[in-house]
C-alpha cells in the first residue's frame, strides 16, 4: 500500500497499489472459477442422481414383472434378441418386447392392464434361450452391464436343468 | 490489533463454497446409501428364490407320495446352518382344491423379507404332476 509519512506520528494508508489491485483480482478470479466448477458439478450431480435413481427404479420394476411372468411360463419362444413370448399353462400368452422402451403385452383379457410400457430404463435388454428360462443381457450403449437368468419353475420342475 | 472489515467477504466466499461441497457430498451419500441398500435387497431376493426352488423340489417330491387324493398337511424344510443363522425358513402347506387338482403354497422368509409360491398340481395317470407356479410377496 501507499503511504505518506507526516511530521508526527506513523504512516497514513491512502489506497492499494496497482500490484496489490492484480494480485487480488486473480485470486477473485480463481475462487470465482473455482466455486463455478463446484457450483456446476453440484447440479450435474444431484440431476443425475436423480435420473439414475428412476431408471434403476423402474428397471427394477420391469425385471420383477418380467421374473414373476417368466416364473410362471409353462414355455418360452424366444422370437428375436428383442422379444420373448411366454406360454401359460392356462393358455394365456405375453409378449415382451425390448426395443427403445419394454413393452409386456398380455394377450388375457382378464388382466386390467393388457399393456405397460416402460420408457426410461436408461438400458437395453436382449434375450436368449436357456434351457429352464431365458437369459437377459443388459447392456447400456456398447457396454454390456451384465446378465442374469431367469428361471420357469413348470420348466425346471419338469426335469430341465439349470 | 482488529481485524480488517474486508475478510467478511472471504468468510462468505468460503462459508458458500463449503456449502456447495457439503450439498455434493450429501446427493453423493444419499445416492450410495440407495445402492447399498438395493444391492442388498436383491442379494436376499436371490437367496429367496433359491429356498423356492428347493421348496419346488421337495413339493414335487411329496406329491409324489399321494395316492388318488392330495393330502393336507404343513411342513417346514430343515436349512443349512448358515440360512438358519440369518433367520431363514421355508415353510409349505398342500392342500386340495379339487379331485384332480391340488396346491402347494411355499412360504420362505429370511429375516423380514418374504417371498411365497404357489405351485398347482393335477392329477393324470401318471401320479401329480405340476401344472403352474405362481410367484407372490
Amino acid at each position: 500500500m501507499k503511504h505518506s509519512r507526516t511530521n508526527s506520528g506513523p504512516p497514513i494508508a491512502h489506497g492499494f497499489v496497482m500490484v496489490e489491485m492484480l494480485v487480488v483480482i486473480g485470486m477473485l478470479a480463481a475462487v470465482g472459477l473455482v466455486a463455478g466448477q463446484l457450483f456446476r458439478v453440484t447440479m450435474q450431480v444431484q440431476r443425475e442422481s436423480a435420473w439414475q435413481q428412476i431408471h434403476e427404479s423402474q428397471l427394477d420394476q420391469s425385471l420383477r414383472q418380467l421374473r414373476t411372468d417368466v416364473w410362471r411360463a409353462s414355455s418360452i419362444e424366444v422370437r428375436r434378441s428383442d422379444a420373448v413370448r411366454l406360454n401359460m399353462s392356462n393358455g394365456q400368452e405375453i409378449d415382451w418386447e425390448a426395443g427403445s422402451s419394454l413393452v409386456r403385452k398380455s394377450l388375457a383379457l382378464a388382466e386390467d392392464q393388457s399393456e405397460q410400457r416402460w420408457n426410461d430404463l436408461g438400458v437395453t435388454l436382449a434375450f436368449t434361450p436357456h434351457a429352464a428360462g431365458i437369459v437377459v443381457e443388459v447392456s447400456r450403449g456398447r457396454e454390456s452391464e451384465g446378465r442374469m437368468i431367469l428361471i420357469s419353475q413348470p420348466m425346471l420342475l419338469s426335469g430341465r436343468s439349470l | 490489533m482488529s481485524c480488517p472489515p474486508r475478510r467478511g467477504f472471504a468468510i462468505i466466499l468460503a462459508i458458500a463454497m463449503m456449502a456447495l461441497a457439503s450439498a455434493t457430498i450429501v446427493v453423493l451419500t444419499r445416492q450410495l446409501g440407495f445402492e447399498v441398500t438395493r444391492t442388498r435387497l436383491a442379494v436376499t431376493d436371490a437367496q429367496l428364490r433359491q429356498l423356492l426352488v428347493a421348496g419346488g423340489r421337495d413339493a414335487v417330491a411329496h406329491a409324489r407320495e399321494w395316492g388318488k387324493e392330495a393330502g393336507v398337511s404343513d411342513w417346514q424344510i430343515d436349512l443349512p446352518q448358515p440360512l438358519k443363522t440369518q433367520g431363514a425358513t421355508l415353510m409349505l402347506g398342500s392342500r386340495p382344491v379339487s379331485p384332480t387338482m391340488a396346491e402347494i403354497r411355499m412360504d420362505a422368509q429370511i429375516e423380514d423379507r418374504k417371498i411365497s409360491q404357489t405351485l398347482h398340481f393335477s392329477h393324470a395317470a401318471g401320479g401329480w404332476a405340476p401344472t403352474d407356479a405362481e410367484l407372490g410377496r
